[in-house]
């Protein structure tokens, strides 16, 4: 007679299997989800960069054509005004609402219906909206800065080679815009990514005329 | 009376199993990387052309004013400057990485047919100037980034 002793055997994991399981998922799962984020904020910064730079060229491509065609330039308070006979453009700064054109906040807008039969169909697409409604701030246009190549090269460029040879009614004729803006992508404004500076050189034929 | 025994089974991978899945392990987050790496040096690429695009404006703005005005600038004394296209400065306003590019330009004059003396060059038979203007930036001189940015344009003389 064959006795076959054969105890009960039921497979499953012990606890320090489940355990270590539970500590290489859980550690993989927090590196993929670290990288996911990381490069999830990465893309948005650099979308939100995207909207700061084509909003700051396209407000500084707008002063630096008022300026190529203006007779006259010169600073109201804390306004710019450019006159071209009589044709007359105030820009103004503001944190909040950007640069300012004739008092509204410049913007292109794009309308869809050319006849305007359909008044309000339209869409905004370059627009300053600095900050979301629950209070994160994307990005703050920080100060502008306007002056006479002249002005500009000896109080900020000092050495530049780049602007020297020229003669002092041509500095004197073109206008440098400089527009220093940070991208923030947080709740704080003090801390920032990085700081973004735009730069225009704008040759007004019409000042240098009354110059001359 | 006879008896058998069951022995305990230990239940592994074996080295090829643990071999192939850490080449997995290792192929996917090494083109991860590799992928970051090559998004970030695109993204890096795309900065420097913005930067030299703007300072390559400014200057062909710049010497199409002084062709305007008469005061022309000589091609070979004021070609081939160095410029910083990009600059990185820690908290401390220290400079940490900086790239230079070379700026070019190139101007000629241009007339009508009626303008030109014997040997095809513009005389000063008419008072009208005008002048084509090719100015090219070539940036950073040595590294892996280089790349080039042309503008073209015509400038007119204001005489009296």
């Amino acid at each position: 007679m064959t006795v076959i002793v054969k105890p009960k055997h039921i497979q499953a994991f012990t606890l320090v299997e489940t355990v270590t399981a539970l500590v290489v998922s859980g550690a993989v799962f927090i590196g993929v989800f670290s990288i996911f984020a990381i490069l999830n904020n990465k893309f948005e910064a650099e979308l939100v960069r995207g909207e700061l730079v084509t909003y700051c060229n396209y407000a500084l491509d707008d002063m630096a054509q008022s300026i190529r065609l203006a007779d006259q330039v010169y600073k109201d308070n804390d306004k710019i005004v450019t006159r071209n006979r009589k044709i007359l453009h105030t820009y103004a700064f503001s944190q909040e609402e950007g640069i300012l054109k004739d008092g509204i906040p410049i913007h292109e807008e794009v309308q869809y219906n050319l006849n305007n039969t359909d008044a309000g169909i339209s869409r905004h697409k370059i627009f300053y909206i600095p900050q979301k409604k629950n209070g994160f701030i994307k990005y703050i246009l920080e100060k502008w800065y306007i002056e006479t190549l002249s002005d500009f090269d000896n109080n900020v460029l000092k050495n530049n080679s780049l602007y020297d040879p020229a003669n002092g009614i041509i500095k004197g004729s073109s206008i440098v815009i400089k527009l220093h803006a940070k991208l923030i992508m947080g709740w704080d404004e003090k801390v920032y990514i990085k700081k973004i500076d735009f730069e225009r050189l704008a040759f007004s034929p019409g000042i240098y005329l009354e110059n001359f | 009376m006879q008896f058998s025994k069951s022995y305990r089974k230990l239940k592994g991978f074996t080295l090829i199993e643990s071999m192939l899945g850490l080449m997995v392990i290792g192929l996917v987050s090494g083109s991860i990387m590799l992928g970051i790496t090559t998004v970030e040096k695109k993204l890096f690429k795309i900065r420097l052309k913005e930067h030299a695009f703007e300072i390559l404006r400014n200057y062909t703005n710049f010497l199409g004013s002084r062709i305007t005005a008469g005061n022309m600038p000589d091609n070979i004394v004021d070609s081939g400057k160095d410029v910083v296209i990009y600059k990185h400065e820690d908290k401390n306003n220290i400079v940490t990485d900086v790239y230079t590019a070379k700026i070019y330009f190139e101007k000629n004059r241009h007339c009508s047919q009626s303008c030109k003396d014997e040997n095809g060059i513009c005389s000063n038979i008419c008072k009208g100037k005008m002048y084509s203007l090719e100015t090219t930036i070539i940036w950073p001189n040595e590294s892996n980034f280089q790349d080039t940015l042309k503008f073209f344009t015509y400038q007119i003389e204001l005489t009296n």
